[in-house]
């Protein structure tokens, strides 16, 4: 009864192009494979081990020279060093927990504040310009023009800049070229933070200040021919400019093209490499193109295609523990599969849609026959761990478990089917490695009956967000977005507030000179320093006419001759005030005569 | 003479001045510009800083005579000019020249001279000539005046007046050395080395290549861009609020001078602005006068000649 049922079953799906899966050489395959240099999880398996890889130890001494998984494993059972002794540390970080809480609470707030204070102090500043400017209109201020922009300041790209400059070098205009390809490289450095680009500052300035000595060579060079075609009054040329832009290109793209180098190289030593992981799923791929089939990934699987009329759509095999699926996206493989798709799930039956009805009935053998009843009638048997079978109403059974349960079926759904496979062990590296199982799995693969097979990876069963904001708020990073954008803006305030153009710099809010010498005054008659007062006058005003280099009359060496005489302690006479107007007089008819 | 020439000649005479000064590079490049730009130096700082050394060395260095006049308050004009004196046997008078018939006339503590014979040294500063008794007497060439000045003392000093000042290409300000130099000074010292011998020293120039040299760097190209930036520099003294008398336009001559040599001395034949901003402090700060609000602030030329060059873009196409 099951056979017609099967047969029927297969008989009804659209003719394709099938690959014809051979179980009885996939041993020698697996082999070939192993020998060929998929033998990575055997040899040198991931450290540490990852849980999946773990649970597959038992596999390890069933696989032939598998000696490194093996160890690997055995490693695990090993007694851990004692650590007891170190439970004061524990009593230690339970106590200190809240003192380092409140230690990060100020420290964030104190990065808080180092952030805003520029930003407070602008505000005050813009304040006291304004109070200032309607205070003194008219007051001489030493009012800094700013000049027009120069290209390098006003451009905060450079690749802008190269792009600009080459543009100059096509059109002839070498000089404007030269200076621009020099503009590109100096922006390069200030956003690394190498030189700081300030109008005041010269060319070998800059050269001096670069703090990246790979980077200075270039640079003098660089500096070298624009000063040349600058201010030498030489024109440049073709060659000289060809110099210049290799240098500048170098300068701008050297540094983003070490960081890629240095992640690439980064990223070759943080994996292990493909065929490392004893629960990866290499060797099966492999194993299948070996095969004839065709084997790829799925893409996210809310935008599957769904299949077109009497188009053989490729299978897709989907481990449901590991690549969960959302609501859009189970829906969407539901619908995929009603319209012609092949779905192979590989997973404990708990984890497999609802709608499919397959209900957990575990089992407690160890071992899996498939007898896919094509005529054939062979069986293969597998050996596993994992002790998952199903139930499965509407399912048409063709791998069973050692005590009779069903392992793997297959059911309509729509015009397309569902292919139930209980667990996804079978086809690790590890198990697919272990005699007996390779062909098993490709009996039970067979039944796909498609010429192509893709499998979803971990990531595939999100639906792709619509935006880059939405797919943060997806994965649960809404908060630290909104603290982010927080910072973001505080951090371009800061940073808006420093780089902002120059402005007239404010006269300093300060006493007038006039209200400083009478303040000074006041406090001195009040404590009765009025000859203290006249001799320093004396002094500066004898120093004032000496440096202007002017006779001196009667009078005023009089005047000076009394203001010598003063002495700091004694009592006043009474005609200091007088003098020191006198004295005060000279130098202000003097110096407004000069003016 | 060409760039190789000049910038050669005067690496040699650096190097033979810091065989027995050892630091003050600010003060011997200093020199080294007026002496090539044709220019007059004006030197201040405390005693016991080398100063008298280093206008020793370089006279040894260069290959020209050197005179010292010690400044006083008796000193008088005839005791730098030199005087006609009735000479017996011939029955007429001679004129005896006075020390300022020397190439490179170190004119020490001038400040403590009163203001007759400072300005005895105008004439010959400005017109390389010196008159007594109605007749006019040229000095040799290159003739650079050194005058020191201490900037502490004060009582019994005249200071120079502000016309006076402006004949001075450079003011050098000479700063106390950091430790290691001193250190290094201590160490000559007691390994016997005496200031007064300066047989050391191998003569790198002769009066002759210093003419040519003074020549050379004055064909020095200066693009307009520069000379535009000079100008700017010197007119921003005088639109200063913290400046009471800005620069003259002898100042923008004088820095641009300053800046052609130090791009020969670089080996260029034209200047950059890199030329232009280590003179400015040297070039400008005896040529301002302060405000006295800013004087009793405490303010000095230096921090707003620093201001103005932070403040005045430097030339550049791009």
């Amino acid at each position: 009864m099951k056979r017609i049922l099967l047969c029927v079953l297969l008989l009804s799906w659209p003719a394709s192009a099938r690959a014809d899966l051979d179980p009885d050489r996939a041993e020698r395959d697996v082999a070939a494979l192993r020998n060929g240099g998929l033998d990575g999880f055997c040899a040198a398996p991931s450290k540490p081990l990852p849980p999946r890889a773990i649970a597959l130890c038992p596999h390890a001494r069933e696989i032939k020279d598998c000696s490194g998984f093996a160890n690997a494993c055995d490693a695990l059972s090993k007694k851990p060093p004692d650590l007891t002794w170190l439970r004061w540390l524990d009593k230690l970080f339970r106590a200190i927990g809240p003192v380092v809480q409140v230690v990060l609470w100020i420290l964030v707030a104190v990065v808080l504040g180092a952030l805003l204070w520029p930003l407070v102090r602008m505000l005050i500043r813009a304040h006291r310009d304004r109070q200032a400017k309607d205070e003194a209109p008219a007051a001489k201020l030493a009012i800094v023009e700013v000049p027009a922009a120069d290209e390098a300041l006003a451009e905060s790209d450079a690749e802008t800049l190269l792009a600009r400059a080459a543009a100059h070098e096509a059109r002839g205009d070498l000089s404007r070229a030269l200076s621009t390809y020099l503009a590109a490289a100096l922006r390069a450095l200030d956003l690394r933070g190498i030189i700081r680009l300030e109008r005041h500052r010269t060319n070998g300035e800059y050269v001096r200040s670069c703090a990246d000595a790979d980077a200075r060579a270039p640079l003098r060079d660089i500096v070298r021919e624009v000063d040349v075609a600058e201010f030498g009054g030489r024109p440049p040329d073709r060659d000289g400019v060809a110099r210049v832009s290799k240098r500048a290109i170098a300068l701008v793209r050297g540094l983003p093209l070490a960081v890629l180098l240095l992640l690439s190289g980064c990223g070759s030593s943080l994996g292990g490499g493909p065929g490392h992981d004893p629960a990866g799923d290499d060797l099966l791929v492999a194993l299948l193109k070996r095969q004839g089939m065709t084997v790829g990934r799925t893409g996210p699987l809310a935008t599957l295609p769904l299949p077109k009329e009497g188009e053989a759509a490729p299978a897709v095999m989907v481990d449901v523990t590991r690549t969960p699926l959302d609501d859009d996206t189970l829906a969407h493989l539901v619908h995929w599969a009603k319209s012609g798709g092949v779905l192979v799930l590989v997973a404990a039956p708990q984890s497999w849609p609802k709608t499919l009805g397959a209900k957990d009935d575990p089992t407690l053998s160890e071992e899996v026959v498939v007898s896919p009843d094509d005529g054939r009638e062979q069986t293969w048997t597998a050996h596993l761990l994992h002790r998952d079978a199903f139930t499965w109403e509407k399912g048409v059974t063709f791998a069973k478990t050692g005590d009779d349960r069903t392992f793997a079926a297959v059911r309509e759904l729509g015009e397309g089917r569902v292919v139930g496979i209980a667990g996804s062990e079978l086809f690790t590296n590890a198990a697919l490695a272990r005699k007996g199982n390779a062909a098993a799995a490709l009996a039970i693969l067979d039944i796909v009956d498609r010429d192509e097979l893709r499998i979803a990876r971990p990531e595939d069963g999100t639906t792709p967000p619509s935006n880059p904001l939405s797919a943060l708020i997806r994965a649960g990073l809404g908060l630290g977005l909104g603290h982010a954008m927080v910072a973001t803006l505080l951090l371009f305030l800061f940073a808006g507030t420093r780089l902002t153009r120059p402005t007239p710099r404010p006269s300093p809010r300060r006493r007038a000179f006039a209200e400083h010498v009478e303040a000074t005054g006041a406090l001195w008659a009040r404590t009765r320093l009025s000859p203290h007062a006249l001799r320093l006058l004396g002094r500066f005003v004898e120093a004032r006419l000496r440096a202007r280099g002017e006779p001196i009359s009667e009078v005023t060496q009089q005047l000076l001759a009394r203001a010598h005489e003063a002495r700091t302690d004694e009592t006043p006479r009474g005609d200091e005030l007088r003098v020191m107007k006198q004295l005060g007089a000279l130098v202000t008819s003097n110096s407004e005569g000069r003016r | 003479m060409n760039e190789t020439i000049f910038s050669d000649t005067w690496a040699r005479m650096q190097t033979e001045i810091a065989r027995v000064v050892v630091g003050q590079q600010e003060l011997v490049e200093g020199l080294l510009v007026g002496l090539v730009a044709r220019g007059h130096v004006l030197v201040e700082g405390a005693p016991g800083l080398g100063k008298t050394l280093v206008a020793r060395a370089l006279a040894a260095a260069s290959g020209c005579s050197f005179k010292r006049i010690q400044f006083t308050p008796d000193l008088m004009p005839s005791d730098v000019t030199g005087s006609s004196i009735f000479d017996r046997d011939k029955g007429a008078f001679v004129f005896v020249p006075g020390p300022i018939f020397g190439q490179l006339l170190l004119a020490d503590e001038i400040n403590r001279a009163p203001a007759k014979t400072q300005s005895s040294l105008l004439e010959a500063m400005q017109e390389r000539q010196v008159t007594v008794d109605g007749t006019s007497r040229p000095l040799p060439a290159p003739f650079v005046v050194i005058a020191t000045q201490n900037p502490i003392e004060s009582q019994g000093t005249y200071p120079l007046p502000e016309a006076q000042l402006d004949r001075f290409l450079l003011k050098l300000a000479v700063e106390d050395p950091p430790r290691d130099v001193e250190t290094a000074i201590v160490k000559n010292h007691a390994h016997g080395f005496d200031p007064t011998d300066l047989s050391l020293v191998q003569q790198a120039a002769t009066a002759e290549l210093l003419l040519a040299m003074q020549t050379w760097a004055q064909q020095i190209r200066v693009d307009d861009a520069i000379v535009g930036y000079v100008v700017d520099l010197v007119r921003r003294t005088r639109e200063d609020r913290a400046i009471e008398l800005g620069a003259s336009p002898r100042a923008s001559i004088a820095l641009m001078k300053a800046a052609q040599v130090l791009a020969a001395a670089s080996g260029r034949s034209f200047v950059t602005p890199d030329d232009v901003k280590p003179m400015a402090k040297a070039v400008l700060r005896h040529r301002v006068m302060l405000h006295p609000d800013a004087q009793l602030q405490g303010v000095s030329a230096d921090e707003r000649i620093d201001e103005i060059l932070r403040a005045v873009p430097v030339p550049r196409l791009a």
